[in-house]
C-alpha cells in the first residue's frame, strides 16, 4: 500500500503500523534470525517504537519513509539485542540443546496447555492414521472450501451417532456426514482428512485448537 | 502476506503450523520456535522441498526464488520444471486454440448452392447475410462473388435468377450448418421457392457441405449425384419436382454427363417397367376374363407389387406406387367376390377390370 508523504505523521501512527505489520515483522525476524511471536515479543515491540521515532523524524530529505525506517528499527534492535545479550545466548542454548541439555523454556500456561493439547490432538489423528503431513498435503488450498469443511465437521460433531460412527470405523462416514451437513458425498469425500482432522477439534473439545478452527471457520 | 500461526509439530528441517485461516503449511525452522506458539509467519517463511510438491499447501510461492533457495535447493529446480512444463501446455494450447478457433467462431449459419447456367455456392449467417461465396465450377466471375459478400440474400434474387434461362429450373440444395439453424431454414426454403419460382430444392446436411467441398463441387450437384447413385431420386426430390429435374438435366446433360447418362438408365429402367407392368396387369385381365384359375391371379397378385414403377422424370413418381398398389388390392378383392361364381357380380368385376385398366394406363 502506498503511503503519501503527508500521512507520515504520528496522528496516523496505528493505521501506518497496521498497513507496515508485515515490514515490521521481516525486520524484526530477519536481524533476531527467529519468529516474531504473536502475544509478546519484546523485540518485535523494540522495533515498533522505532518504528513510531520513524515516523516522527521523518522527513522527505531522509530518502524513502521505509528504508528510513528500517534503519531506525534496526539501529534500536540492535541496541536492544546487545543490552540483552540476547543474540549470543539464543546461540549458545540453541549448541546446548543440540548437544542434548533440557533448558526449561520461559513459556506461558496458555502455551503450555495448546501444547498438550496438539499432542493429544495429533494422537487421536494417528488413530484415524492420519498425521499433519497428511493434512498439510491434502487440506483444501481454497479459503471458502476449507470454511466449508470446517462447517461441515462442525455440524457433524452436534451428531452422536455420526461421531461414535466415525470413531467406531476409524474413518469418516461420508454418506452420513453428507446427509447432515446437506452437502454431495463428492464434497466430503474430497476434503475428508481435513473434515476428519478439525471434526476431532470439536468432538474433543480442544479449547485452544477449537477457538482457533473456529476463527478459521468463520464460527462464532 | 502476514499470518498468524499456531506451531503443531516441529520437524528436523522444517515445522507444521495451522494458519489463522485453517490451512496447514510447512514453514522454515527457525531458533526459538515451540510447539503450541503462535507466530507471524511471512510468505518468505514457507518451506518447499521437492518432496512437497505434490499437492503441497506451500505450493503457490514460487516467485520467492531467493527466499526458497536460502531453505533448500530444490525450489529452483522445480520452478524450471515447472517453467517448462508450463511453456509446453502453453504451445499446446496456442497450437489447438490455432486449429480450433476458427471452427469455433465459424459464424456460418447456413450453406445454400445455386446451380443452373452459373453455379454458387453462398455461407450465409444467422441473418442470411452472404459470409462467401464460391463457384465451384468457376462459372461467376470472382468480382461478382467478392461483391456477394457481405449482402443479404433478398438483395441478390435478381443476380441469383440471372444464373439460368427464363423459366429454366434452378437446382437450389441447402443445408443448415448450425444446430440452431435447422429449424429457421424452413423460413430460409420458403423465400428461395418464393422468389425462385422455377428452383428444384434439395436439402442436405452439413456433412454433405463438408463432402461436396472435398469433393469440389456444390451441394446441388453433390446431392444430385448422390440421389442418381443411390437411385433414390423420389427420395430426394420428391415426385413434383421430377419434371423439373428432368429438364434441369436435359438442359446441362454436358455439364454433367455421367449424372445424366446415369438418370437416363434409370429412367429406361423405370419405363421398362412400366411397359412390363403394363403387359403383366393386360394379361392378367385376359385371364381373368377368359379363364378363373386361382393360379394365375396369384401370380398376378406376387407381380403386381413387383412391377411398380420408379419413374423419377415423372412428376407423380411415388404416387404411381401407390394407385399401383390399391389397384391390386381392388383386383384382388375382385378375385375374392369371383369366388362365389355369381354371375351378376362377375359383370361387374369385369366392369371394374375395365376401369382399373384406364386407371392404369392413364397413370
Amino acid at each position: 500500500m502506498m503511503i503519501s508523504e503527508e500521512e507520515i505523521s504520528l496522528d496516523n501512527l496505528d493505521m501506518l503500523a497496521e498497513c507496515h505489520k508485515g515490514f515490521i515483522i521481516r525486520t524484526v525476524s530477519a536481524l533476531t534470525g527467529r519468529y516474531v511471536s504473536i502475544e509478546h515479543d519484546d523485540a518485535y515491540m523494540i522495533a515498533l517504537e522505532g518504528f513510531a521515532e520513524a515516523v516522527a523524524k521523518y522527513d522527505s530529505s531522509r530518502g524513502s519513509f521505509l528504508g528510513f525506517a528500517k534503519l531506525v528499527m534496526e539501529s534500536r534492535l540492535k541496541n536492544y539485542l546487545v543490552k540483552e545479550g540476547r543474540t549470543e545466548t539464543m546461540a549458545s542454548l540453541d549448541a546446548l540443546r543440540e548437544s542434548g541439555w533440557d533448558f526449561p523454556d520461559r513459556i506461558s500456561e496458555e502455551e503450555r496447555c495448546l501444547k498438550e493439547e496438539i499432542e493429544e490432538y495429533r494422537q487421536q489423528l494417528a488413530y484415524f492414521d492420519l498425521d499433519l503431513e497428511i493434512l498439510a498435503d491434502t487440506a483444501p488450498k481454497h479459503r471458502d472450501t476449507r470454511e466449508n469443511a470446517i462447517g461441515i465437521a462442525e455440524k457433524t460433531s452436534r451428531d452422536r451417532q455420526a461421531v461414535s460412527l466415525t470413531w467406531q470405523k476409524r474413518r469418516l462416514p461420508v454418506r452420513a456426514v453428507a446427509r447432515l451437513a446437506d452437502v454431495t458425498e463428492k464434497v466430503v469425500k474430497t476434503g475428508k482428512h481435513f473434515i476428519l482432522a478439525a471434526l476431532i477439534i470439536f468432538v474433543k473439545k480442544y479449547p485452544g485448537l477449537s477457538d482457533w478452527v473456529k476463527k478459521a471457520g468463520g464460527i462464532q | 502476506m502476514c499470518e498468524k500461526a499456531v506451531v503443531l509439530e516441529i520437524k528436523d528441517d522444517y515445522c507444521l503450523v495451522m494458519t489463522e485461516e485453517g490451512s496447514i503449511v510447512r514453514i522454515l525452522k527457525k531458533s526459538g520456535i515451540r510447539e503450541g506458539q503462535k507466530i507471524y509467519i511471512l510468505e518468505e517463511d514457507l518451506y518447499c522441498s521437492k518432496d512437497f510438491v505434490k499437492g503441497s499447501a506451500v505450493l503457490p510461492f514460487f516467485s520467492r526464488e531467493k527466499d526458497c533457495g536460502s531453505g533448500n535447493s530444490g525450489c529452483g529446480k522445480r520452478k524450471a520444471i515447472m517453467t517448462k512444463i508450463l511453456t509446453a501446455a502453453a504451445a499446446f494450447l496456442i497450437f489447438v486454440g490455432t486449429l480450433s478457433l476458427p471452427q469455433l467462431s465459424d459464424p456460418a449459419y447456413a450453406a445454400v448452392s445455386f446451380d443452373g447456367e452459373k453455379s454458387v455456392q453462398l455461407r450465409l449467417d444467422d441473418e442470411n447475410r452472404v459470409i462467401s461465396a464460391k463457384s465451384y465450377d468457376e462459372t461467376v466471375n470472382k468480382d461478382v462473388l467478392s461483391d456477394m459478400e457481405g449482402c443479404r440474400l433478398e438483395e441478390l434474387w435478381d443476380v441469383l435468377r440471372d444464373f439460368s434461362g427464363e423459366d429454366e429450373p434452378v437446382l437450389v440444395a441447402g443445408a443448415p450448418l448450425k444446430r440452431r439453424a435447422e429449424e429457421d431454414t424452413e423460413a430460409l426454403w420458403e423465400e428461395i421457392c418464393e422468389n425462385l419460382n422455377e428452383s428444384i430444392c434439395l436439402r442436405g446436411e452439413k456433412k454433405d457441405v463438408r463432402e461436396a467441398d472435398k469433393q469440389n463441387k456444390s451441394l446441388g450437384i453433390y446431392l444430385l449425384e448422390k440421389a442418381v447413385d443411390e437411385d433414390a431420386l423420389a427420395e430426394y426430390f420428391g415426385a413434383e419436382q421430377g419434371e423439373k429435374l428432368a429438364v434441369f438435366l436435359k438442359k446441362h446433360q454436358e455439364k454433367m454427363p455421367q449424372i445424366y447418362r446415369k438418370y437416363v438408365q434409370l429412367s429406361e429402367a423405370g419405363d421398362d417397367d412400366a411397359e412390363d407392368f403394363e403387359q403383366d396387369q393386360d394379361e392378367a385381365d385376359d385371364e381373368e376374363i377368359g379363364d378363373e384359375s386361382d393360379d394365375s391371379r396369384d401370380d398376378d397378385e406376387d407381380e403386381k407389387p413387383g412391377g411398380s414403377v420408379v419413374k423419377p422424370q415423372n412428376p407423380d413418381d411415388e404416387d404411381s406406387d401407390a394407385p399401383s398398389e390399391d389397384g391390386n388390392e381392388e383386383a384382388s378383392d375382385a378375385d375374392d367376390e369371383d369366388e362365389n361364381g355369381d354371375s351378376d357380380e362377375e359383370e361387374d368385376e369385369n366392369e371394374d377390370d375395365n376401369e382399373e385398366e384406364s386407371r392404369d394406363e392413364r397413370i
